[in-house]
């Protein structure tokens, strides 16, 4: 029961807060915004016996990258009357039709098996110790991939953003 | 009533619909890809769902590769727009409108 | 599993991530020459790497391990980026030198990318392929960027990168469909478990899953009606970059789109294959008509890349484990589709000079002042258009006559008809180079570096060695197996 409340305290939270993300004007409302459905996802993470992705979740995802995020809103600091709620022509149009050609795939997707309670999971299911293990034995070489990917990534904000090479 | 995948993934879909909804109606560069990192979060609710309900942990694994990907395309995506900014103080993209044609 | 086996598997492009660090701390140590040095070392890696990938296509060991699944058709691959990246590495020297942005990041970021194409093409396991892409393409997000203080730089970033990521999660939400449904993402695993996932009542789910993960490609690719961003990042990045987006991340994207392709998308039956005529014939058409409206050489390029996406898709629809030839027709089209386009690039870069762009009138007098440089344009312009004896004809022989045999008429009917009206674009510069007068100062007197004629000379003798000589490029294709 606890279980259900939580699920839809939290699922409405991140919707709430989704819808909140993408029709703010400011920018920085709509990462603060971001933040809170990034949190309140977290909370569906431990929902889903993921506990360590959940605090990961917390930790870089609405921590750091988001903090990012903030960083980068300040320092190029628009100002309130360059701020527009600017949208593509037919935006509601083009959202509307989105969101209809959404509603019937997921009404494809969602309706064919049967719906089924979790099964009941096993101890190791979601501990730490398995998901580190699985991360470097079985998953070694996408885990060094990744490595890279940041290393990518931190050269590649450099060269972006330093003012002189 | 219990939770289903179902409610799971209806959830992840919304998610994800609301994210490209902002990507593709917003013109503000920031907000654009804030919705893209919207799309990636609900792509994790889904893949922990999927794990939860097959008892694999293989998806616990998929999300944290996403949460890494996300981490750098952050990095580089504020490196571009800070760099946009110092040539032309806008982040709209529809004041960028050099290339034509 | 056997590391040492797997080292020595990838030891090409473990050589490379070593020259992309040695050449990252390089910069850090050295003020004067590091840039001709850390050109030197990517180029010295990236040849080692096409060596011993050849070596390994001799020695034709065929191994999974690691997620990552070895056989001649990997090694081929990866000679193939191996090819584009040193044509970018060359181009790239004068390129910078004259622009005095000859910083050592470039040449590391170049060789992180293409490690991260090598991972995606020889990738068996689909979160490893999608690292793969994420490495390949967050480098190539900041080289599309990499001249700063100019705002199309700027601008083909931002748009790249913007496109890029939207593709990503469309990609990722099908792998999570995907494993979902068949609790797996190994791509041998799944080949099997296929039967019993699409008679199965989450069959919705997995076509849902793996119309995302061909939307995810199709923007890599550049396919239409996903292709809107390719034109701008391809012409506001410099030109070296365009070339490397043009070839090397083409390329990788096609090996892995193949290798995606044949348990998925060819197992799921006839709605795909209608998709996926319908993606070709809308990318080559629409490629080849936006193409002739171009004045700018990168945009018409651009745009001729999108049809030759198309012309490539011509092969998806039949595809499956029992059509060998397409399988090699595309391959061939790829190798020879890396040849022309980086000739051609190289060209360009030449005829842009010190400027920002290069429209077609730039080439204007390019025959009487360098006749070579002239005579080798036109030679890739033809290969493009698909004449005879050039590379160009075979690879669109070999890949619609096989698609011929496993019957889509239609599609190489209409593929015949745009690339015939692709020769209009193709021919203009030809026209403008050998009879118009150049436009003082547009062109400069200045002769071409070594290291552009040395790409335009090995794309010229390729395009016309294997032009006279088709069989032979065909029989290593063919000998590499699926």
């Amino acid at each position: 029961m606890l279980e259900t409340i939580l699920f839809y305290l939290f699922a409405a939270t991140s919707v709430t807060t989704a819808l909140l993300v993408i029709s703010r004007v400011n920018p920085l409302m709509s990462a603060l915004w971001l933040v809170v459905c990034l949190a309140s996802s977290a909370g569906l993470f431990a929902l889903l016996s993921a506990p360590f992705l959940a605090i990961i979740q917390i930790l870089v995802y609405a921590g750091a990258v988001m903090v990012l995020f903030l960083f980068v809103i300040m320092l190029i600091d628009i100002s309130k009357e360059a701020l527009k709620p600017r949208v593509v022509r037919f935006a509601k149009v083009v959202a509307v039709s989105i969101t209809g050609y959404f509603t019937v795939i997921v009404c494809i997707v969602l309706w064919r098996p049967s719906f089924l309670p979790a099964p009941l999971a096993d101890a190791a299911y979601g501990d730490v110790k398995v998901l580190g293990k699985m991360l470097l034995t079985d998953y070694a070489v996408p885990f060094e991939l990744a490595s890279l990917l940041l290393l990518a990534a931190m050269i590649g904000a450099v060269v972006m953003g330093k003012k002189k090479l | 009533m219990t939770i289903t995948l179902q409610h799971y993934l209806f959830l992840s879909l919304v998610m994800f619909t609301i994210g490209m909804v902002g990507v593709v109606v917003r013109r503000n560069a920031l907000i654009i890809f804030m919705s893209i990192e919207l799309m990636l979060n609900a792509v994790n609710i889904a893949f922990l769902a999927f794990s939860r309900w097959s008892g694999l942990m293989e998806g616990q694994v998929a999300v944290f590769f996403v949460l890494a990907v996300a981490a750098a395309e952050a990095g580089v995506g504020l490196g571009i727009i800070v760099a946009l900014y110092r040539n032309k103080p806008t982040v709209y993209v529809d004041d960028l409108r050099l290339l034509r044609g | 599993m056997n590391w040492f086996q797997f080292l020595g598997l990838t030891l090409p492009w473990l050589i490379v991530l070593g020259a992309s660090l040695t050449v990252l701390f390089l910069g850090t140590l050295m003020k004067r020459g590091a840039h001709a040095v850390s050109m030197a070392i990517s180029l010295l890696s990236l040849v080692a790497a096409l060596f011993l990938s050849w070596q390994h296509w001799v020695a034709d060991v065929t191994v999974s391990m690691g997620m990552m699944s070895f056989g001649r058709m990997t090694f081929l691959g990866w000679m193939v980026i191996a090819i584009a990246s040193i044509f970018t590495v060359l181009l790239s020297h004068d390129y910078l030198a004259r622009r005095k942005l000859g910083h050592p990041e470039y040449y590391s970021l170049i060789l992180l990318s293409t490690v991260g194409m090598a991972s995606l093409i020889a990738g068996s396991h689909l979160m490893l392929i999608f690292l793969g892409i994420e490495v390949m393409s967050i480098a190539v997000y900041a080289l599309a960027g990499f001249l700063r203080h100019r705002l199309s730089g700027n601008e083909a970033a931002l748009k790249y990168f913007l496109t890029g990521a939207f593709a990503s999660a469309f990609l990722l939400l099908g792998i999570a469909f995907i494993f979902g449904t068949t609790k797996t993402m190994d791509l041998t695993v799944l080949a099997e478990q296929l039967p019993t996932v699409l008679s199965g009542d989450m069959a919705s789910w997995f076509l849902f899953g793996v119309a995302m993960v061909l939307i995810g490609f199709a923007f890599k690719i550049a396919a239409v009606p996903f292709h809107a961003w390719a034109p701008d990042a391809y012409d506001g990045a410099p030109t070296p970059i365009t070339q490397f987006m043009a070839t090397a991340v083409k390329a990788a994207a096609f090996f892995a789109l193949l290798r995606v392709a044949s348990p998925l998308v060819v197992a799921v039956g006839p709605g795909w294959a209608k998709t996926l005529w319908l993606l070709s014939a809308a990318t080559m058409i629409i490629g080849n008509l936006a193409a002739l409206m171009q004045d700018n050489l990168k945009r018409m390029l651009a745009y001729s890349s999108i049809a030759h996406a198309g012309y490539a898709l011509v092969a998806f629809p039949t595809l499956s484990t029992q059509t060998p030839e397409l399988v090699h027709g595309v391959i061939f089209y790829l190798i020879a589709y890396t040849f022309m386009t980086a000739g051609s690039f190289a060209i360009v870069a030449f005829a842009q000079g010190q400027g920002e762009s290069a429209d077609v009138s730039h080439v204007a007098g390019l025959a009487k002042r360098h006749p070579w440089m002239a005579a080798s344009f036109t030679i890739f312009l033809l290969s493009l258009t698909g004449f005879p004896p050039t590379l160009g004809f075979f690879g669109k022989y070999f890949l619609f006559s096989g698609a011929i045999k496993n019957g889509s008429i239609g599609l190489v009917v209409l593929a015949l008809l745009s690339s015939a009206v692709s020769a209009y674009y193709y021919l203009r510069p030809i026209v403008v180079m050998y009879f118009h007068e150049s436009r003082e100062g547009v062109l400069e007197r200045t002769s071409p570096a070594t290291s552009l004629v040395a790409v335009v000379t090995i794309a010229f003798l390729a395009i016309l060695y294997f032009g006279i000589f088709p069989s032979d490029l065909l029989a290593i294709v063919q000998r590499s197996g699926m």
